[in-house]
This record gives structure tokens, C-alpha cells and sequence, in this order.
């Protein structure tokens, strides 16, 4: 298994819109690192470019110390699976697998070993002889998997693999990844839009956004301390709601009077000892956040601007019910916001409801630069 | 059941109708055909005759010498058919898969050819085979064929566009060369677009009168077009004999086509590429 | 799969090539080798093979490779076209007569004039005159000047007639030394046209114009040949005469019934559809194969007395301008076209010699076989001339002339009115394509 890192790479067409932007990233050996992002956003190029199936316009890419920005993919050993899963139709699903050993001349025997090995692994030795057509879209992906596994690549390339099964195969596939990639103690890296799964299978994550590698970190880094509003907005379901607001002479406010917090509250070390980016008390317009799970449903009377939290005011549209949670949809004067609450019997649209969200669970942002500020 | 029986009863008229409309030019060389010299004149004109005979297919086996005459031109056909399948894939799947400079300038240029009426050519092209001495053989004929004629490009090409680019990324990442990503991966699945050119070219090479007039003049090396026209002279000839004569080189296409045909059924469905 | 195909295509492609080495390569020689191409029937090409077999022993230094080119019509002359502008012009080739002004002007033949001069094969003056103008070009006039091809043989046309049918319907035959006028003519076909169970037959198939214009003294061009003449009463008279015999009188039938195998309706004839025929001396081997009796008569004339001057056909005996071997070529022409070639070729019966002493003789008369009055076409080979087509070097004009003649058979226009209204037409492509004149 490998180490790939990307140095400032970037790609253009032609002299057209870049569609990847001076990325630098490292994937430890052994890591299963998720590329994730809106569509567009150049995820599945970089993916791509390790694969070699996209060309580098500026930069280098290296897999373990070897640069291999003009390397030809099939010199690269890294093996790739497919959203659409790209088997080959006309060959069983034995030849399949076989396919890239017989090109190297491995001797039958070696290659029988192998792909036995890898359909055990994915529990697919009774379709070994059957063609693609006749497989489900689940066996299908597991066959495109083994497909990857038998060449003991240096590298696996997954491009949203799951995005094809049904909600029910895709949980149970993403589960089965995760333990492929411990026993395998591959190097993986996954492309995904769906933020769910990234946030399951990735040892780390890596948001992107028109090109631009916006933050790369764990999971749990990502989702509690998002390095800009796009990133806290993507990840995280439902969104956080990001409302407008202003910050001047040390307090921040919003629309409508609802928050009115002091600097001085704000700059409490929070639980993780984060604390607020240099500067970030100047005067300025601010994004206030706050997630959805942060805000319970406020009975008391305390009035706005309490130093322990913030209220929000509205009015109830909907309330939907998962059954084990509870997502309020308000409309207040600071725009609309959504509230996550457990088990509750919800109030009944077209009332009057106040959600508060502690102090510590607030998230600033620079409305104009977007860049994390607390 | 009424319902469905009443609308599909329709289409049933006009389908046979139009296979009505097809198939009476054989009808009326099957007839004359059987026709004695006496009555293929007649008008009005009959479509089963007072006194068939089956003198005229005597005649035309022994004007005509049928098995040499397929052999002559199978020599051509099959060559210049498979030869240009061969080439019109490998064509069609570096227009439409790889990647080089002036690949689009070409595959337009290509295209253009196709503009030209091929009689055109003829002169141009006569003259630039008789001065490599390739007058009265049959590499005239085979060559350009064999070469891919742009008609067969083009549609291989437009079949290989609809090949999943990821098929061919896979291969390539499984280490495949571009050859073999074409060979093991690639030509397999071309199998409908294959036959259904095959076939087409089969039938245009076999039925070619022209080509083998102007090129040809050995009588031992005639095609059986050209040795069915030639039991018409200057003199004349008997238009029953010619008919027999048609309709004995046709069979070996009937047969074909009758053949070919579940290929055509059974490309039509889409292989398990999704 | 794709191994054993690659294998199938070289293995046929390799055949073919092969082939072609075996049947083509010569075999080493000391001779001089010449090609000769013409076209012809089965039977023709037999007769060939034997005169140029005694032909090589009578030359043991040359050797002639002969190729006759099968099918119909236009065939042979494209071939020969393209062979010409290819520069692969065989050594001899056939020259039909009609084509002959078109390849003369281009330069395409040799200038014989001096080589039959000095020939002792071949007497010029031995020749059917008529035969032998048709080869002849001044530079700027067809039918004068230096000889650039020999007759072959000289097709003159008569009427052919159905024996047997006229015995059943009671009509006497035609005298085979008097021509029968244009109203004789008529009422006999009309006792021969009649309905047959459900089948209709008629008297004839259809009447050459030229034949009748000519038989009534008219030209088809001027003397300078730079004008077309058929305005003229008599002209017009005689070409409405031929389309009446099937607009009015019905003896003959529709014209679009005649069809384009240029054979003008002798597949009626053959059928029994039509009793009467007329035709080239070229049709009687095939005609020999038919299952009734037949003979042939002089062509009608208008009126008692006057002469009947009708078609004939030649084929004519060309070298190419560009042969490497002309002395050969020309031994082998003079052979062709003198007394021994011409009597091996005119015992298929296929043609009139083109020399007029052996027409005389039982090698062209043939007693014993049909038609038993073979000197019917001696008699006519007299009077014969050329096609139209053939008066000057393009033809185009007479395409124009044919294209508009139509709506006179078919009876749209009469031939009074239509012909002065497309005279200028005809005149003007005479004179814009043949701008030697």
C-alpha cells in the first residue's frame, strides 16, 4: 500500500476554467480518505488524476515518492471502481476479475487462487460463472470490487460506488467497505457526494468546492469546527443553519434582535479549547451558526442576549418525524431555521415556538469571506 | 381479447400489404422464369403461365457455370467483406475512442468522400489501377473494400461512441494496451453492428455488376452477375433465361439473409452493459 | 474468434492474388505479342479463336491475345473508352460505325490509308464501297479521306417474315427481288393482325424512318451536313407514315411495347407476336434457333419503281494510334478483312463479307440453310448506307432528334408540326459539337 500526495496541483482545459485549483493533499499510507463535495466540484478529476486517466496541467503527483504526473495508468498500479461499475458484458464474472492477471501472464493457477480468494472475501463464489447481466446491481458492485482486489493495487480508487444501490444496500455495502478496508489494510481513496457516507467511511475527509480543497480533516474535526460556512453548511444533515448578522463594537447581532451576544461571552474557550481567529473582532457582517441538534425548545422566559444562549422566536411550518427524531421547520425574523428534538411531541404548526442553542454551540463566520472566525 | 385483436388487425393489413409491394418484383422473375419464349411477351400479362417449363433454368445452368461463377465471386465478396469489417472497426474505434491530433478533421474528410458520386470516380480510378496493371484481375474490386469503405467506418465508429468510456478505462487500468483494450474488450461487444455490416457488405459485393464490367474481361474470371448478363449478347438475349439465371444467383443470398436473420434478432437487444 | 477470421482473409486475399498470376503471366516467348478486343456471341468467339489460330500459323512471329467482352449494349464501347483514356488501348479493336467518328476525331486510330495501299492481302477495291466510306476521315468530313479502319464485314437490313404464319393466314409471300410498295405493304399486315384466343397479333414490329426516308429520295442532313433536312413534305410524310402503321392503321403495335433492349421490338418477333420483322443479316444464327419457319424479303418502298435504300451496319477493324506494334497489328487487320478471314467469319452466317465477290458464293448464300433467300440481303447490301448518326463526328444532335421524335410515336405531335418547331434546335447542336465542319 501507498502514500499519494498531491502538490499544488491544478488542471485546466484548454485555456477554459480551471476545474481543479492548487490542490494539496496527502493520503496517508493505509488511509481511506473521502473526496467529497457538490457535483462539479472536481472530486471525481482528482480521483481521475490518480488513476491517470486525466491529464495534470500544473503541479505533481506522487505515489510513494514517484512522480507520476506523465507515468501511464496502467504503470501505476492502481485499481479503480466505477460508479457505473464497468464490468465487462461479454466475459463471466470469473473473467472479469481475471482479466488484468491474464494480461500480465500470470499463470492460471496464480489467477484461479487469487480470484477465488477475493470472491470468498465479498461472499461472491457462486457467481463466478455468470455474466454481468444476469447479476443484481449489489452483486454487480461487489464483482467490480473483487475486480480491484485481485491486482493487489498500490492504491484503490472507489468513484461513488454506492450512489446506484437502493438506501437499504448502500448502508449495509458502506459497512461491508469499512471492513474491507481494515482487513485489506489498503489505501482508498472514496469520491462521494453524499455526506453521510463520508463522514461513515472516511478515516478523513477531504470537502472540495469549485475546484478547491476547502478543508481536509477527521470527521469529527470537520463536522465540529468547519474551516467556512460552505463546509458548515455541507457537511452535517440537516444543514446548519447560518443566519445573517453583524457584528460592531464587540457585539454580535441579528436581524430582528434575537441574538445579541458580547465578544467577551463568545470568546470562551468552548469544550475543545478552540478559540476565535486572530482579528476576528473587528467590525464586520458575520454568518451566525448553529446546528440543528444544538436547539431545544425553549419553555422558560428568559429574554434574548442571555449570556448562556441564544433564543430564536418563530413561527412552527412543519414538523417532520422520523420517528426517532423531531425536525422543527421555523420562520422567524432572522430568516428560516430548523430544529432538531427528540422524541418530543411536537408543537402544532402555526404556533408560536422559541428554540435556544447554547452559547458554546455557536459558529461565526465572515459573511463576505466565509472563512471561520469562531 | 377483442380489444387487442381489433387493433393489431390493422397493422396486420398494412404490413402485409407492404410485404406484398416488396416482394412482386420476385414474384414477377419467379414467373417468367417458368415462362416458354411464347408467352413472356404477352400482354395481358399473366402471372402463372399456361405451360410452365423449367427450360429456361436448364438453359441458364448450362450458359452459365454456376459453380465457378460463385466461386469467382465469393473470391471477391468474402475478402473485400471481411477485410473491410476488420479495418472499418479498427478505424471507427481510434475515431471514436482515442484521442489524437486531427482526429476530427479526418473522420469530417471521411465523411466529404462519402458526398461523391462513385461514378465520379470511375474514370479517375480506372486509370491509376491500369497503370499499377491491375486491369482483368480482381484487386480492383477487393482492395478498396478490404481498405474500409467509409460507409462502414462511419457506423462502426457511431457504435463504438455508444460503448461506455468506463469499459475502456477499466481495461486500461487493468493494463491494457489500446490493441488489446480493442481486441479482448471492445471488438466482442461489437458483434450486432458486425453482422448487420456484414451482411449489407455480403450483399453489395455479390450483387456488384459494375464493378466487375469495367474491370473484368476474362471469361474465366467473370462474376455471376456478369456471366447471367452474359447470356444476353448483342444479339439478344432471352429475357426468361435472364430471369432463371437471377434468380439461381440469388439463392445463395436468400440464404444467407434467412441465416443472418436471428443475428439480427438477437443484436438488436442490448448486451448487459449496465 | 478474431485470430481464425484474420487467417480466413489472408488465405482468400492471398487466393486471389495467386489466381490472377496463374492465367495471365505469359509464357516466356520469342514472338511479338498483340491484343485484340471485340465483342460478340459465343459462337463468334469460336470462330475467332480458329481464324486467329490461322492466323499465328500463317505469322509464326506474332502471338494475339484475344478478348472478347461479354454483355449488351454500351458495354463494350465503355470498356474500350476507358482503355483509351487508361492508355491501355488494346492493338486491334472492334470499331462499330457508329462510334467511329467520335474515336476518329479524338486521334485514338491509326491512319491506314498508306498500309492498305500497300497491302497485298487486302484489296481496297474489292470492298463493298458503302463498307468501306464509313472508315474513312479527312480531318474535318466524315466518309472522305484516309482510311483509319477495314470493314469487318458490312450487316445489311431486310424484312424478316413469319413462313408459317403467313401460310395460315393465306398470305402469298413476298416477292424476294421486287420490293412491295408502302400500300401493298399495309394490307397485307393488316390480314396478318389479329386476335388469337386472347392474344393479340400484329402485321410488323415497326419501320426504320431513315429506311423510309431515304427509299423516298430524301436526305437526313444536307449535303454539307451542317443542317438537318426532315422538314421537307416528303420527309415528313414518310417518318408520319412509319408511326401511323401503329397510331392509325394499328398493324404495328404501341411503341412504348418495343421497350429499350434496342432490339426495335425482335423479341415480338421471336415470341410470334409480330409476323413481320426487319432486321440486320446479324440476327440469322440466332434466328436459325427458332421453332418456325422464316425467310427474309426486300424492305417496302413508297411507290413502284423506286429503290430501296436502306440501313446497314459495319463493324470496322481499328489499330491504335498509340500501338507499339503496328506492323503486326496490321497483318493481322489485312488478315481479318482479306479473302481467308472473311470466309471463316462469314460461314456463321452472322454477316455479309466485305468482299463482294464471296457474297456471291454459297459460303455467304448458304443453300440449306434459312433463310433460303439470302440474296435479299446481297441486293440490299447495294443500296445501303450508314445510320444518320454516322454523318458527322458527334452525335449529340441525333439524342436530341430521338428524345423529341418521341412525342411523334407516341402520337402526342404529328411530325408536320413538331419537326419545324425542334429544326433549330438540331442544327445547332450539329454545329456547336462539330465545329470542323
Amino acid at each position: 500500500m501507498a502514500r499519494v500526495v498531491f502538490e499544488h496541483v491544478g488542471k485546466q482545459y484548454g485555456g477554459g476554467v480551471p476545474v481543479v485549483r492548487d490542490l494539496s493533499l496527502t493520503i496517508e499510507n493505509e488511509e481511506l480518505l473521502v473526496l467529497v463535495g457538490p457535483s462539479g466540484c472536481g472530486k471525481s478529476t482528482a480521483l481521475r488524476m490518480i488513476a491517470g486517466l486525466e491529464g495534470i496541467t500544473r503541479g505533481s503527483l506522487f505515489i510513494d515518492d514517484d512522480r507520476v504526473n506523465d507515468t501511464p495508468p496502467k504503470d501505476r498500479d492502481v485499481a479503480m471502481v466505477f460508479q457505473s461499475y464497468a464490468l465487462y458484458p461479454h466475459m463471466t464474472c470469473f473473467e472479469n476479475m481475471a482479466f488484468a492477471l491474464q494480461l500480465r501472464r500470470m499463470p492460471k493457477s496464480e489467477v484461479r487462487a487469487r480470484v477465488d480468494a477475493a470472491a470468498k472475501t465479498l461472499a461472491i463464489e457462486h457467481l463466478l460463472e455468470r455474466r454481468p447481466k444476469e447479476l443484481s446491481g449489489g452483486q454487480r458492485q461487489r464483482v467490480a470490487i473483487g475486480r480491484a482486489i485481485v491486482r493487489e493495487p498500490r492504491v484503490f480508487l472507489m468513484d461513488e460506488p454506492l450512489s446506484n444501490l437502493d438506501a437499504k444496500l448502500r448502508s449495509s455495502m458502506r459497512a461491508e467497505i469499512k471492513r474491507l478496508h481494515r482487513e485489506l489494510a489498503a489505501t482508498i481513496v472514496y469520491v462521494t457526494h453524499d455526506q453521510t457516507e463520508a463522514m461513515t467511511l472516511g478515516d478523513r475527509i477531504a470537502v472540495m468546492r469549485s475546484g478547491d480543497l476547502q478543508q481536509c480533516d477527521t470527521p469529527a474535526a470537520v463536522y465540529e469546527r468547519p474551516a467556512n460556512a460552505f463546509v458548515a453548511a455541507f457537511i452535517g444533515l440537516p444543514p446548519m443553519n447560518l443566519v445573517p448578522g453583524e457584528s460592531r463594537g464587540g457585539i454580535v447581532s441579528v436581524a430582528g434582535g434575537q441574538v445579541r451576544l458580547r465578544w467577551a461571552a463568545l470568546r470562551h474557550p468552548h469544550r475543545d479549547g478552540s478559540h476565535a481567529m486572530p482579528g476576528a473582532e473587528g467590525d464586520r457582517e458575520v454568518l451566525v451558526g448553529v446546528r440543528p441538534e444544538h436547539l431545544t425548545l425553549d419553555r422558560g422566559f428568559e429574554q434574548n442576549g442571555d449570556a448562556r444562549g441564544v433564543v430564536f422566536t418563530g413561527t412552527l411550518e412543519l414538523a417532520e418525524t422520523t420517528g426517532a427524531d423531531t425536525f422543527l421547520h421555523l420562520t422567524t425574523d432572522a430568516g428560516p431555521i430548523v430544529a432538531r428534538l427528540s422524541g418530543h411531541t411536537p408543537p402544532r404548526p402555526g404556533e408560536r415556538v422559541r428554540v435556544r442553542a447554547d452559547v458554546a454551540n455557536i459558529h461565526l463566520f465572515d459573511r463576505t469571506t466565509e472563512e471561520r472566525l469562531l | 381479447m377483442t380489444e387487442r385483436r381489433r387493433s393489431t388487425i390493422p397493422a396486420y393489413v398494412v404490413l402485409a400489404l407492404v410485404a406484398l409491394l416488396v416482394i412482386l418484383p420476385f414474384l414477377f422473375m419467379l414467373s417468367t422464369s417458368l415462362k416458354p419464349p411464347s408467352e413472356v411477351y404477352e400482354i395481358p400479362f399473366r402471372w402463372i403461365p399456361r405451360h410452365p417449363t423449367l427450360r429456361n433454368y436448364g438453359k441458364a445452368l448450362t450458359e452459365v457455370n454456376l459453380a465457378r461463377g460463385t466461386w469467382n465471386t465469393l473470391l471477391i465478396a468474402l475478402p473485400a467483406t471481411f477485410g473491410g469489417l476488420l479495418t472499418a472497426s479498427f478505424a471507427g474505434f481510434a475515431f471514436a475512442k482515442l484521442r489524437f491530433p486531427g482526429r476530427d478533421a479526418l473522420f469530417a474528410a471521411l465523411l466529404a468522400t462519402m458526398m461523391l458520386p462513385g461514378i465520379l470516380m470511375l474514370i479517375p480510378q480506372f486509370v491509376m489501377f491500369a497503370k499499377i496493371g491491375w486491369v482483368d484481375t480482381y484487386l480492383p474490386l477487393i482492395v478498396p473494400g478490404a481498405l474500409g469503405t467509409a460507409m462502414a467506418t462511419f457506423m462502426m465508429r457511431q457504435f463504438f461512441k455508444s460503448i461506455p468510456d468506463e469499459i475502456i478505462e477499466a481495461a486500461t487500468l487493468d493494463g491494457a494496451s489500446p490493441f488489446q483494450t480493442f481486441t479482448r474488450v471492445v471488438f466482442p461487444l461489437a458483434r450486432p453492428a458486425l453482422v448487420t455490416l456484414g451482411v449489407f457488405g455480403l450483399k453489395a459485393a455479390w450483387n456488384d455488376y459494375f464493378g466487375p464490367l469495367v474491370y473484368i474481361s476474362s471469361p474465366e474470371k467473370m462474376t455471376i452477375q456478369q456471366m447471367i448478363a452474359s447470356t444476353q449478347n448483342a444479339y439478344g438475349g432471352e429475357p426468361a433465361v435472364l430471369m432463371a439465371g437471377s434468380a439461381l444467383a440469388m439463392l445463395p443470398l436468400v440464404v444467407l439473409f434467412l441465416f443472418a436473420q436471428r443475428y439480427f434478432v438477437e443484436g438488436i437487444a442490448t448486451t448487459g452493459l449496465k | 474468434m478474431s485470430h481464425r477470421l484474420l487467417v480466413l482473409v489472408l488465405v482468400l486475399v492471398s487466393l486471389s492474388c495467386t489466381r490472377h498470376d496463374a492465367s495471365t503471366a505469359p509464357p516466356p516467348d520469342a514472338r511479338t505479342t498483340i491484343t485484340f478486343v471485340g465483342w460478340g456471341a459465343p459462337e463468334e468467339r469460336q470462330v475467332l479463336e480458329e481464324v486467329i489460330t490461322a492466323f499465328e500459323q500463317a505469322h509464326p512471329q506474332v502471338r494475339v491475345i484475344y478478348t472478347q467482352v461479354p454483355g449488351v449494349g454500351y458495354d463494350y464501347l465503355n470498356k474500350l473508352r476507358l482503355m483509351l483514356v487508361a492508355g491501355i488501348a488494346p492493338d486491334v479493336f472492334y470499331v462499330p460505325d457508329g462510334a467511329f467518328g467520335e474515336l476518329v476525331r479524338t486521334g485514338a486510330l491509326l491512319d491506314l490509308e498508306s498500309l492498305v495501299a500497300r497491302s497485298r492481302a487486302v484489296d481496297a477495291k474489292a470492298i463493298w464501297p458503302t463498307a468501306l466510306e464509313r472508315y474513312r476521315w479527312n480531318g474535318h468530313r466524315l466518309h472522305e479521306g484516309d482510311l483509319y479502319a477495314l470493314p469487318k464485314d458490312l450487316g445489311p437490313t431486310a424484312m424478316f417474315y413469319d413462313a408459317d404464319r403467313l401460310r395460315a393466314r393465306g398470305v402469298a409471300p413476298p416477292d424476294p427481288h421486287v420490293p412491295m410498295t408502302w400500300s401493298e405493304a399495309v394490307a397485307m399486315w393488316h390480314v396478318l393482325t389479329f386476335d388469337d384466343g386472347g392474344v393479340h397479333r400484329y402485321g410488323i414490329t415497326s419501320f426504320p424512318y431513315e429506311d423510309a426516308v431515304w427509299s423516298s429520295g430524301e436526305e437526313v442532313l444536307s449535303p454539307d451536313r451542317r443542317s438537318w433536312n426532315l422538314t421537307s413534305p416528303i420527309a415528313v410524310r414518310a417518318v408520319q407514315w412509319c408511326a401511323d402503321l401503329a397510331l392509325r392503321e394499328h398493324v404495328a403495335p404501341n411503341p412504348t411495347r418495343l421497350g429499350d433492349s434496342g432490339g426495335g421490338g425482335r423479341e415480338l418477333f421471336e415470341a410470334r407476336l409480330a409476323a413481320m420483322h426487319i432486321d440486320g443479316r446479324w440476327m440469322v444464327p440466332r434466328f436459325r434457333q427458332l421453332e418456325f419457319a422464316w425467310d427474309v424479303a426486300p424492305i417496302p418502298v413508297p411507290e413502284r419503281g423506286a429503290p430501296s435504300i436502306t440501313w446497314s451496319g459495319s463493324v470496322g477493324l481499328a489499330i491504335s494510334a498509340k500501338s507499339k506494334k503496328t506492323s503486326e497489328a496490321f497483318a493481322l487487320v489485312e488478315y481479318l478483312a482479306g479473302p481467308e478471314g472473311q470466309a471463316r467469319l462469314t460461314a456463321t452466317g452472322l454477316q455479309l463479307p466485305n468482299q463482294r465477290e464471296l457474297a456471291a458464293t454459297d459460303l455467304f448464300l448458304q443453300p440449306g440453310l434459312l433463310p433460303r433467300h439470302a440474296e435479299v440481303f446481297v441486293l440490299a447490301a447495294e443500296n445501303s448506307r450508314p445510320a444518320p448518326a454516322t454523318l458527322v463526328p458527334n452525335a449529340f444532335w441525333y439524342d436530341v432528334f430521338t428524345s423529341f421524335a418521341e412525342e411523334v410515336w407516341r402520337g402526342d405531335r404529328t411530325a408536320a408540326s413538331l419537326f419545324p418547331e425542334i429544326k433549330p434546335r438540331i442544327d445547332q447542336a450539329i454545329r456547336r459539337r462539330n465545329p470542323e465542319l
